[in-house]
């Protein structure tokens, strides 16, 4: 059967203004999929997603889970005789999905255009000062440590008790994340049934989804968390330990924020604890200087490769690289700046710069190039299991 | 030649292997007036030497017995002094060694059979080749340059005013030539003329340009040395470079001019696309050629044939008729670049149209990548591989093409409002003579060698890119390969360089090419000719006429000096000043042929002096082993080995011939495109001869081998000398 072809140039330049510009300049010789260390034999990438690109078959690279499993390790890049930088090209292509994949496009735009810098940060303030005035009942005065956020009124509800400061972020941050997780579970659902479709798996080894998670996903993550595709990147192989790193920062700074959901909103433990002696904190400071080192050393190492022209860095990433930066700074911030008597007061700006950024990068989970923690996740598990179904297949 | 002085070198290991007083007494035996020997007669005090004697003496003609005639030619060059080069070094000491069963090198003095030592032979040998430069020289005449009777004209002939003809008038014009140009249609510009516009022929090769063709009329025009006949065609081209005679049509009258060198350019025309029905030509009204394409955006009417509407997507389909065995069976390397112009054309129009390339190979020549790199760019050109599959209506006026085998791993299915179909080049001289040429053997180039080019009129690229089989006669554009407007240009310069330095040759009385320096010229003594007309048939550049009665009638300045009438002629009645079949002759008695029974065979071989010459000289440099059996004359070309040549060594006891000459073929090699090709044809006459003798006809064989292969020449030789050694010894020996 023959496809009918009536590319929309619009879907090319939309391409190449999210970093895929050099797009046009590959002229299909295959260099890249032959020197890929990630690419397989099976679903060979990105050779052919280059000629989808240029073609405009949007529908085709949305189904197209080998546009994930690209690290985007820059080797194609280097050895592209053409300059078409593929690798740039499938980083562009994965913004194009991740837009495509979730609903409320105009926040996608806002994350990946510098507009975004001036309305993101005001989405955040409008929604956490809603909660701050109404937990705080009226404004609180942000100049005051004592009126923020260690002010307030304090709620007794059903068995908890919470002072008004906990129950803000908890009014505020629980509706971003159930937001956040039904958007996402819906987007991989779609993609899942996508890719089996593209890869025609035929009906006999359609697994239910506990099947997949049981079978595949165990091995997905320990994959994930050894890194163990990221390593084989040949020109840009800095990149795989400064990302497991941050990685582990973030599953390390994810467990001490359960912990103190737990300890403070449900146990009533309260903070602040004493950053020397709280175990909790020991955690939470481990977590953040390994998010300092890890994007500290994204960021020279993204230097020397841009020298080297072996990979690009665009807007989306520069953002996202940014936020994760700030996100640490304003949270070391905090704790050192209200121990410093002197001070003190200045406690209620960084602690409200804080939650605005942890406001944007929660919702950048889905909007941003962050969502590449789900989605190369899902593509990942796709992977383990088609091969594992050729595989039984050949048997 | 009389007072022969022989010089033999005893450096470079000759005077180790070598008994010079012996050499010295062989050479005076053989009637040298003077013998003298030394070492380093290539050096300042050797030449010095030889000159020296040559006024002391009185010398005539000096034989120099050291190292090959490929090396120090222009040490041992003595004004007024016939020089012979005998090849002591390469052809004796330095490749003949007694071989011990493994292959190793044993001493001279062991024994070779019985009673005779390795160096009784390889002193045998040396005492041939010295006696047979004597002999050689003996027979040798001053060549005189060939001065016609008519005046020399100097005035270049241009077929064609395309931007080839066009160019090749206006250098030969600087070049202080004059010039007639010849052009079929009413205006000059040929092709180019007819375009829209076409890929910048400088840098940075990314842009289009208005054709740069109407720049070239106005200067031609403009030109007082260029005189332009349009609406005109050749009628009749007869003579002899330097002294053509051309009949120039035009109109109703014809007119005579009197040229010395013709550029041909007449160009092309297209494939004819209506074998291309398959396409959907001439079925399908929104299918069309480049041709007509170009014809359509030059008239300003980018239009869908079938109902006016604009063209908003146009499909090109590369290859359309070419590199396809039922087609044209070349890619003729502009078309690539062309459908990318042209999609350039539509993207300029209209930013929303689409311009699609179907092509097996994007070949676009050269520095023109960038022209390809920049449109590849536009978002709107879409490019991949494929096999278009059909070609139909689609629906409201559209044609539906199907691609397979994409880059994309789908059947594709594009509707579009025009089709292209990007077809070929087809060179005029595949369907007309064009140069109708009063020659004996045809009015236009050598079928055979039209059709080893797809009736191109090219030559083989490396040795000669320019020179067509008849002298004088210069292909350029694309008449001569499919090319660009950029390659046109560059190759109008180069025939017209070919031109000129043809016209420089024949004022100067020697050959025009390949052998330029030569001034002698075969003379033929027509009393003994017996109007066999195998001359006037064989010679590969046509350079003899006949007249009524069927004899020759020659043509110098058409002469290439490659022998092949010589070596044809059953009478022998061919002879050039410096070769002669006497000297030959005379060259094969002057070697010594030892008694029946003596135990070890003699063996001649006659080697191509442009090809398997220099391998043998190659494998010297090697140190490889030929065996010593065998006494080599280079010849200039296996085309002049005269049957006689094989009768007189068999005559003389010669055990068998080895022709060791140069590949011909599709892919030939041959400085005179079929010298080795007719003596190879010739076999059977030899075969005839030996018949007549009572000799087997394996004793006399022909090789062919490339330059470069040395193993291999020296391997035919090897086998050939074992060969050999199941046949009884020439029972001719002694008589």
């Amino acid at each position: 059967m023959a496809i009918k072809v009536d590319p929309n140039l619009n879907v090319i330049k939309e391409i190449q203004e999210v970093g895929g510009d050099t797009l046009k300049k590959c002229y299909q010789c295959a260099t890249c999929a032959t020197v890929c260390p990630l690419s397989s034999d099976e679903a060979p990438f990105p050779r052919k997603q280059m000629i989808l690109a240029q073609w405009g078959f949007k529908d085709k690279l949305l189904n197209d889970p080998a546009v994930w499993l690209c690290h985007q390790c820059g080797d194609c890049s280097k050895y592209c005789p053409r300059g078409a930088n593929p690798g740039d090209v499938m980083a562009a292509l994965r913004l194009l999905v991740i837009k495509e994949a979730v609903p409320f496009k105009f926040l996608h735009t806002f994350y990946n255009r510098p507009l975004g810098l001036i309305v993101l940060p005001l989405i955040a303030l409008f929604f956490i000062f809603l909660g701050m005035i109404a937990t705080f009942q009226g404004m609180p005065n942000l100049f005051d440590a004592n009126s923020f956020p260690y002010g307030g009124p304090h709620y007794d509800i059903w068995i908890f008790h919470l002072p008004a400061r906990v129950l803000m972020i908890d009014v505020v941050f629980l509706p971003l994340a159930a937001f956040v997780v039904i958007i996402l579970f819906s987007a991989i659902n779609r993609m899942w049934n996508a890719y089996v479709e593209t890869y025609k798996i035929p009906q006999a080894y359609r697994y239910g989804m506990w099947t997949i998670l049981k079978t595949y996903f165990i091995p997905a993550i320990s994959e994930i968390l050894s890194h163990s595709r990221f390593v084989k990147c040949n020109a840009n192989n800095w990149r795989a330990n400064p990302h497991k790193f941050l990685l582990y920062s973030f599953i390390i700074l994810a467990l001490t924020t359960a912990i103190v959901f737990v300890m403070a909103d449900i146990l009533g433990f309260h903070t602040p604890w004493n950053p020397l002696t709280h175990p909790v904190k020991w955690l939470g400071n481990i977590g953040g200087i390994l998010l300092l080192y890890g994007i500290i050393d994204i960021m020279v190492g993204r230097s020397q490769a841009e020298a080297e022209k072996s990979l690009r860095t665009s807007y989306p990433d520069s953002f996202l690289i940014y936020l994760i930066l700030f996100l640490g700074l304003t949270g070391f911030g905090i704790e050192i700046i209200r121990s410093i008597p002197g001070l003190k007061n200045i406690t209620s700006l960084v602690y409200l710069a804080h939650l605005v950024i942890v406001f944007m990068l929660f919702l950048g989970v889905v909007y941003s190039k962050f969502a590449h923690l789900a989605f190369r996740t899902t593509a990942v598990v796709f992977d383990l299991y088609f091969k594992d179904v050729v595989q039984k297949m050949s048997k | 030649m009389q007072k022969i002085g022989v010089f033999i070198c005893t450096s470079c290991n000759i005077g180790e292997r070598l008994d010079i007083a012996e050499l010295e007494n062989a050479a005076k035996e053989q009637g040298a007036a003077v013998v003298y020997s030394r070492e380093a007669l290539c050096s300042k005090e050797g030449r010095a030497f030889i000159e020296q004697k040559i006024k002391e003496d009185g010398l005539e003609a000096v034989s120099i017995c050291a190292c090959s005639q490929r090396v120090n030619y222009d040490v041992f060059n003595f004004d007024n002094v016939a020089v012979d080069r005998t090849s002591l070094r390469e052809g004796v000491v330095w490749s003949r060694f007694p071989l011990g069963e493994e292959g190793e090198v044993l001493d001279d003095s062991a024994e070779y059979v019985e009673g005779v030592t390795f160096k009784d032979e390889l002193m045998a040998l040396a005492k041939d080749y010295v006696r047979m430069g004597v002999a050689k020289l003996q027979s040798y005449n001053f060549p005189q340059p060939y001065k016609p009777e008519e005046e020399i004209s100097k005035t270049i002939l241009v077929i064609g005013g395309g931007v080839a003809g066009l160019t090749a008038a206006l250098e030969a014009a600087k070049a202080g030539h004059d010039v007639v140009l010849v052009e079929k249609e009413k205006e000059l510009g040929g092709f180019v003329a007819k375009m829209k516009a076409h890929c910048e022929i400088k840098p940075p090769y990314k842009n289009i340009v208005p054709p740069i063709v109407n720049d070239l009329i106005s200067q031609v025009e403009s030109n007082d040395k260029i005189k332009v006949y349009k609406g005109a065609t050749v009628a009749q081209i007869s003579g002899a470079p330097g002294l053509f005679n051309v009949k120039i049509k035009q109109g109703g009258k014809e007119i005579e001019e009197k040229i010395g060198a013709i550029v041909l350019a007449a160009g092309f025309k297209p494939y004819d696309a209506s074998k291309l029905s398959d396409l959907g030509y001439g079925t399908i009204k929104n299918v069309v050629t480049n041709v007509q394409f170009e014809q359509m955006a030059k008239e300003d009417k980018l239009v869908r044939p079938s109902d006016g509407a604009p063209i908003k997507s146009v499909l090109f389909i590369q290859c359309a008729g070419q590199r396809d065995e039922n087609h044209l069976p070349y890619c003729s390397g502009f078309c690539c670049l062309a459908s990318l112009k042209q999609a350039k054309y539509i993207r300029e129009a209209d930013p929303e149209a689409k311009a699609f390339i179907i092509y097996d190979h994007m070949r676009t020549m050269g520095i023109f990548e960038n022209f390809y790199k920049t449109l590849q760019d536009d978002p709107g050109i879409f490019l991949t591989k494929g096999k278009v599959v059909s070609v139909s209506e689609g629906e409201n006026g559209k044609v539906k093409v199907v691609v397979d085998e994409t880059l994309l791993g789908e059947r594709l299915e594009i509707e579009v409002d025009v089709v292209v179909l990007a077809t070929g080049m087809v060179p005029v001289t595949a369907e007309e003579p064009v140069l109708n040429l009063e020659y004996r053997q045809g009015p236009g180039l050598p079928e055979e060698e039209l059709n080893l080019f797809y009736g191109y009129a090219d030559s083989n690229f490396i040795c000669f890119p320019y020179e067509t089989r008849r002298t004088g006669i210069y292909a350029a554009g694309a008449i001569h390969q499919p090319m660009t407007i950029q390659q046109a240009i560059e190759d109008a310069r180069g025939a017209t360089l070919k031109a000129i330095q043809c016209l420089v040759a024949i004022e100067e009385g020697h050959a025009v090419h390949p052998r330029t320096w030569d001034y002698a010229y075969p003379e033929f003594d027509l009393k003994m000719c017996t109007q066999c007309k195998r001359c006037t048939e064989e010679c590969p550049f046509g350079a003899l006429n006949e007249d009524e009665k069927g004899f020759p009638i020659q043509f110098v300045t058409r002469c290439r000096r490659c022998g092949t009438c010589f070596g044809a002629c059953p009478q022998r009645i061919i002879s050039f000043k410096d070769y002669s079949i006497d000297m030959i002759t005379n060259m094969i008695k002057a070697t010594e042929m030892p008694e029946q029974g003596y135990g070890l065979y003699r063996l001649m071989a006659f080697v191509c002096e442009n090809d398997a010459l220099p391998a043998l000289d190659m494998a010297a440099y090697q140190k490889k082993s030929l065996p010593v059996s065998f006494r080599i004359i280079p010849v200039r070309c296996l085309g002049s080995v005269n049957v006689s040549f094989v009768k007189d060594a068999m005559s003389k006891g010669y055990d068998g011939i080895l022709l060791l000459g140069c590949k011909f073929g599709e892919n030939y090699q041959c400085h005179f495109i079929k010298g080795s090709e007719l003596a190879n044809r010739r076999m059977e006459n030899v075969a005839e001869t030996l018949q007549q003798l009572a000799l087997e006809s394996e004793r006399v064989t022909l090789h062919t081998v490339a330059i470069d292969e040395v193993d291999e020449a020296v391997n035919k030789m090897k086998e050939f000398n074992e060969e050999i050694k199941g046949f009884e010894e020439n029972p001719f020996k002694g008589w």
